[in-house]
């Protein structure tokens, strides 16, 4: 009986000296200083000692506190960890039982195993055990003097260590299985000798009963690598095996009067209670019993062909397992857990699952950016192809041109794309949604957003009410009282929201400043207070870098105090820097790149240098930061590019990335640092609690960093004030952005006018949904069931009764207005086009005034984007009239229909981006801030908005029977992508740059005289060009550089 | 366990015990003298980690020799080595016998040089009481002394008396759990291991309130001994070594203490014809 030392572990302050322990091992990581604020190596050794003992009796007896106990225990061993003096210590206060460089690394790894920081930990070892050709090597220094009890010791804990540390894919377990199998040869070889010697010395019972001890030792953790190759016979019978092997080898020691059995028995009870989470956290425990489909992918997952094959789930995935998230009866799922926690993972888990109970059902992947529909896309594919599955992605344009109708005719498996243009998919019937069996909502919290929060939310409630068997899966860094929202999807069948806290690595938030005077200044790091967001409190300053005059030769700005924060935390990982516009991230990427090291030569990176010269201008500031390792991201910049650079961030070819704050809305790259500038948003706006979060939360890479860093440059106390008052917010429930119409309702008319969509953008939206539901039920049945329709709507749920009555108010009005004109074809444009009524009403008026509108040919891209720009112009003009693309202003004198034309008409022929500012874009203060407005004006509004709008006018004019393959259908994407061809659409569609996609377009065509019949006929097509067929692709690049940025960047 | 002697008269002081004990039956010191084998042949450097490449000898001969060479001669004096073993021996037996005492090692098996007494304090010890959850460290000293006068000068005279030990012990708290560790690394059972951390820490962090120190004595004395005035300062001025309980045990010979630690001796080697002792 092991008695409960918690009373005396409190009154000797052991805990608060494992949490300052574990402070200062997480500002270590950050700093490289090392302050235990008091405490001596051998204090914090010994309590260490203290809370692994206490840890394992609560383990034993099977307690609550067991993870809160080892992660006390982990902190102190952390920080021993960081010194020779610490690891010198241990051993003081321990006679260790295995040489110096795995004693410590041992208990590190079953404490931190137990205190489930089960990424920190793998990381940890893989920088505190060496291990190359000679396993034992690198681990004993002379081998051949120890006995071979001593060795076998090494070999067993040294391969669990292995086991733990998984690196390299399965290179760690396959050394560990083949270091326990060579056992029995070195058995053969030493042991007579070794027994006969401890039989002469009167000690041959002592010793064999050691040996045996550590023979059951060695096959628990035998038994544990072959369970995390295959699952063995399954999770119970791997444990039943780990404890009877552990009994075994207690026997053999419980009595023994050995000096030092005593530490013998504490690692047997500490290796069984790490092998024992070894095998409860390995892949196979978790899907045992959920089908063969899932098991199917759980052997794609661990495949020895993947680059990073799953081997175990992290706790958070456990979690959400654990909590029944594959319940089939359970119609929504939401998960809450922390950025980088694993969220794909689980979402492919129930996809696969959904396609096993419905395996010609389609799974709708849905992510707020066209970035992420990318890299989702990407991500997906690479793990269910295994599983044969289809991974498409439905460009995220506002248009459905004919090769896209005709690639997703087959529906894919999983269709990842944004909300708007999976509402598209829905209204215009298109079969690929035809059998929604599960909808994915990624960052789901946008349901909040202002801007686009209403779409968001009536898509789902259109999809409620059109797929009454579809399910939900809601993913969110932030759902607070999530309740609600599983209530709103899920009804009686929603599974309660699930909260992960875990995160794959540690963070320190706070404030950096300069202190003291000249010329000795500091950099400083203190700590904010940030609840549940941070890991070491606040209050606590550490000097990040002394500050020479010449470092800081001016006033202490914020601008002065980021640069320098930047080039400090180059040291330890990539870094992201969110600075208030464009023009700040471009200025400030100057000045961190300004005296930079050039980074070495890499092909990727060169090839990405010389793309973006060719596409923004030779002078392009980007191209020379680049060779720095400093880029910047911003809206500025075509998708193509902000692709480029996340690529070569993500694989360490660029270090610093300054980008505006609007990347809280979609970045997705993994970073070590994030330095904040300034809160605020946009023109008028601030970051939210949520933006904020949402992407500093992403410090810290899973694997790579084991600690993320926050930090918010100050030249003033009044700002480092204002960041920790900001640090006390949380997370705001989500409130249905319908609420903009209640509140609004009074300023709305009788009859909704294009004012009124203009002034409550959640309008449109609702009008959106009333007409489809119009044009599929009919206009008498919607208003019969108004109240029932406007209950599939989060906002009705959440208005109060006053509320819900304005809102029906505000639909009986809309549906009398529709009521009083034959709806018909208004109606349908409406829904087809994703206009409003009243703006459809717009569009039908100018029929009468220009009947080439209707006529195909006005529409062929010849006669668009020819010498005459008359026809663009004009139409260009309409869609300036149209509340929905307001961005599009060609009223202005400066903007005028003519001018916008042909900045349409050039960037569909491929002109440069740089080529284009300088002819249509006034000069601004240089070059590359008049490229970086300009292309913010083209992305922003023509690349996304002229491309609906132009959409939307062909199917408001032309008629339904017009001939879908003809080029003049293809023009929305053209003007989406930037080409002026059909072929070069279906080539942009799988990510060819526009500067290539015509003259592999032209391949293309040359070769099958065909569109495609798939997406992965594109894919392997291209994948099979050589630089030869690349380089006659384009004048602009080679064709090895090309064929990288296809290959490497965006395709 | 039968206990190996009795209690044949108190002198406690509240909670402080001075006790004079006897031996409970004839063969009491042929038990002592096997226990003083089993301790000096547990080695942490047996045999076996010793190379015997090149060497003519049989192995299982070193191993004897080593074997017996652990049991030190009787050499006459006040400072034998084998008088000495025999208290710290008595005071490891009694305290598990009589109080429940868990040690992390018997300071007789530990000892570098076999010739030299032991360093440090004699015997460390943990005692837990489940029911009141109480812990208790043990400090243990033990003496043997022929000396005529009361008390003899080995309780309260010199550097090196039980009194000036245990103030020390008391005194320098961060060196005396240090001892308290190191004991606790040689030791067998992780239970007590860790009772030994715990004790170790409390009281170097001077909370006594949630430990309760034991100052232990041992003192081995003719069949003269003259009591209480034999227990000196421990019995006349038991305050002095707060917070510390005092348990002071004077065990009394039947006989000449000379002629016992020889004969103690000749018992623990073995080397009898008789075959008394295996």
């Amino acid at each position: 009986m092991s008695i409960d030392a918690t009373e005396f572990l409190a009154a000797l302050g052991t805990p608060r000296t494992a949490s300052r322990a574990g402070q200062a091992a997480l500002l270590h990581r950050v700093t490289g200083v090392t302050d235990a604020d008091g405490a001596d190596e051998h204090d914090i050794a010994r309590a260490a000692v203290l809370l692994e003992e206490q840890a394992l009796r609560a383990y034993r007896a099977t307690e609550r506190d067991v993870a809160d106990l080892f992660g006390s225990a982990a902190e102190c061993l952390r920080l021993l960890s960081c010194a020779e003096a610490g690891i010198a210590a241990v051993a003081d206060v321990e006679a260790p039982l295995l040489p110096l460089g795995l004693d410590l690394p041992f208990r590190l790894a079953v404490s931190g195993l137990l205190a489930r920081d089960t990424a920190e930990i793998r990381l940890a070892l893989g920088e505190l055990v060496v291990v190359d050709g000679s396993v034992r090597a690198a681990w004993v220094e002379d081998d051949d003097a120890r006995d071979w009890g001593d060795q076998l010791l090494v070999d067993v804990f040294g391969a669990f260590i292995l086991l733990v540390r998984k690196q390299d894919g399965w290179a760690d377990v396959d050394t560990a299985l083949a270091l326990l199998a060579a056992l029995t040869q070195r058995q053969r070889q030493l042991e007579p000798d070794y027994l006969a010697n401890a039989a002469a010395a009167g000690q041959a019972r002592a010793e064999a009963m050691r040996l045996v001890a550590l023979f059951h030792l060695a096959k628990a953790v035998t038994h544990t690598g072959q369970y995390l190759v295959d699952g063995g016979a399954g999770h119970a019978d791997a444990v039943a095996r780990l404890d009877r092997h552990h009994e075994q080898a207690r026997a053999a020691l419980d009595g023994l009067a050995a000096p030092g059995t005593g530490t013998l028995i504490r690692f047997a009870d500490l290796l069984w209670a790490g092998c024992r989470e070894l095998v409860g956290n390995s892949l196979w425990t978790h899907v045992a019993g959920l089908g063969e489909r899932i098991g199917e992918f759980a052997r794609a997952l661990t495949d020895r062909g993947r680059p990073n094959p799953v081997l175990e789930l992290w706790p958070s995935q456990q979690q959400a397992l654990a909590n029944n998230i594959f319940d089939e009866h359970r119609r929504a799922v939401l998960v809450e857990l922390p950025t980088s926690a694993g969220k794909t993972l689980l979402a492919e888990f129930l996809i696969v699952q959904s396609r096993a109970l419905r395996p010609g059902g389609t799974i709708a992947y849905l992510v707020p950016t066209r970035a992420l529909v990318n890299q989702v896309t990407r991500d997906v594919r690479a793990d269910l192809r295994l599983l044969g599955m289809t991974v498409e992605q439905a460009v995220p344009a506002y248009e459905l041109d004919p090769a896209e109708q005709s690639l997703l005719a087959d529906p894919p498996a999983v269709l990842v794309t944004t909300p708007e243009k999976l509402s598209l998919l829905l209204r215009r019937g298109h079969p690929c949604v035809a059998d929604l069996a599960l909808v994915v909502v990624d960052e789901a919290h946008n349901l909040g957003d202002e801007q686009r929060g209403a779409r968001l939310e009536l898509l789902l409630a259109t999809i409620r009410r059109d797929k009454p068997t579809a399910r939900y899966l809601l993913l969110s860094p932030f759902l607070p009282e999530a309740g609600q929202l599983v209530d709103w999807l899920g009804g009686d069948a929603g599974l309660p929201p699930i909260t992960v806290n875990w995160r794959p690595a540690s963070r320190v938030v706070g404030t950096v400043s300069i202190a003291g005077r000249r010329p000795n200044r500091e950099l400083v790091l203190t700590t904010l207070e940030a609840a549940g967001n941070a890991d070491v409190p606040g209050g606590s300053s550490t000097v990040l870098a002394p500050v020479s005059n010449a470092d800081l030769p001016g006033p202490i700005t914020i601008k002065a105090v980021s640069t320098l924060a930047a080039r400090r935390f180059r040291q330890r990982g990539s870094t992201l820097i969110l600075c208030w516009g464009s023009g700040t991230a471009m200025a400030r990427a100057a000045e961190i790149a300004d005296g930079a090291q050039p980074m070495a030569a890499d092909p990727f990176r060169d090839a990405v240098t010389r793309y973006l010269r060719a596409e923004y201008g030779e002078d392009m500031p980007l191209a020379q930061h680049i060779a720095a390792g400093v880029a910047y991201h911003h809206r500025g910049m075509a998708q193509d590019t902000r692709v480029l650079i996340e690529t070569l961030l993500r694989r360490n070819l660029v270090h610093t990335v300054c980008g505006t704050t609007t990347l809280a809305q979609g970045v997705n790259f993994p970073i070590s640092n994030v330095i904040v500038e300034t809160r605020r948003k946009g023109r008028y706006g601030r970051l939210s609690y949520v933006d904020l979060w949402n992407v500093v939360g992403r410090a810290g890479r899973t694997l790579l960093d084991d600690v993320g860093l926050v930090g918010f440059p100050v030249a003033r106390p009044d700002q480092a004030a204002q960041w920790q008052e900001f640090m006390r917010g949380e997370a705001q429930a989500i409130a249905s952005q319908l609420s903009q119409v209640i509140d609004r309702a009074a300023q709305i008319g009788d009859v909704v006018s294009l004012r009124d969509i203009a002034t409550v953008p959640a309008l449109t939206d609702l009008l959106q949904f009333l007409s489809h539901a119009m044009r599929v039920g009919g206009a008498e049945r919607t208003a019969i069931e108004l109240e029932q329709l406007l209950g599939t709507s989060l906002g009705f749920a959440q208005a109060s009764p006053a509320g819900g009555a304005v809102l029906v108010d505000v639909c009986r009005r809309y549906l009398a207005q529709v009521a009083a004109e034959p709806p018909g074809e208004r109606v349908a444009l409406s829904d087809q086009t994703g206009f409003s009524t009243p703006t459809i009403d717009l569009l039908l008026a100018n029929r009468a005034t220009d009947p080439s509108l209707a006529e195909e040919t006005s529409w062929l891209p010849e006669n668009l984007f020819g010498a005459d720009i008359g026809t663009l112009a004009a139409r260009m003009r309409i869609l300036g009239e149209v509340p929905e693309l307001r961005p599009i202003s060609t009223r202005a004198e400066t903007m005028s229909a003519e001018r916008v034309a042909m900045i349409v008409r050039d960037w569909v022929r491929g002109v440069p981006i740089g080529d284009l500012a300088a002819r249509h874009w006034p000069e601004g203060s240089d070059s590359a801030s008049r490229v970086t407005s300009f292309a913010k004006y083209l992305f922003g509004q023509i690349g996304n908005l002229a491309s609906w709008g132009l959409g939307a006018l062909q199917n408001t004019y032309l008629a339904p029977s017009g001939t879908e393959s003809s080029a003049a259908r293809y023009v929305p994407s053209m003007v989406y992508f930037g080409v002026s061809t059909p072929a070069a659409v279906w080539m942009s569609m799988v990510g060819v740059p526009r500067i290539a996609a015509p003259g592999v377009g032209a391949q293309w065509l040359g070769e099958r005289g065909r569109a495609p019949n798939s997406f992965a006929e594109l894919r392997d097509w291209l994948g099979a060009r050589d630089d030869r067929d690349w380089a006659s692709a384009t004048d602009s690049l080679s064709g090895e550089d090309m064929r990288l940025i296809w290959q490497q960047g965006i395709g | 366990m039968e206990s190996l002697f009795v209690v044949a008269e108190r002198h406690d002081v509240g909670e402080h015990q001075l006790r004079v004990l006897e031996p409970a039956s004839a063969d009491w010191l042929a038990v002592l003298a096997e226990e003083y084998r089993r301790l000096r042949t547990v080695s942490d450097h047996p045999p076996t980690a010793l190379s015997f490449d090149g060497l003519d000898l049989a192995v299982q001969e070193v191993a004897e020799i080593l074997r017996a060479a652990t049991v030190p001669h009787y050499e006459p004096g006040n400072f034998g080595v084998v008088r000495s073993d025999l208290a710290e021996v008595i005071l490891a037996l009694v305290g598990e016998r009589m109080y429940g005492s868990r040690y992390g090692y018997r300071s007789v098996s530990d000892r570098e040089l076999v010739q030299r007494p032991g360093r440090g304090i004699d015997q460390i010890g943990v005692e837990y009481d489940e029911p009141t959850a109480r812990l208790t460290l043990v400090l243990g000293e033990a003496k043997v002394s022929s000396e005529q006068k009361s008390p003899p000068g080995v309780v309260d005279r010199g550097d090196d008396c039980l009194r000036a030990q245990h103030l020390m012990h008391l005194r320098e708290r961060d060196a005396t759990a240090d001892k308290v560790w190191a004991a606790s690394r040689r030791c067998p059972d992780p239970e007590t291991q860790r009772l030994l951390r715990i004790a170790a820490e409390l009281f170097r962090a001077g909370i006594d309130d949630k430990i309760r120190i034991v100052a232990a004595s041992l003192l081995v004395r003719p069949p003269t001994a003259r009591t209480p005035r034999d227990f000196g300062s421990f019995h006349r001025a038991s305050a002095d070594f707060r917070p510390a309980d005092i348990r002071f045990l004077l065990i009394r010979l039947p006989g000449d203490v000379d002629e016992v630690a020889v004969e103690f001796a000749r018992l623990a080697r073995g080397d009898v014809a008789n075959g008394q002792v295996a």
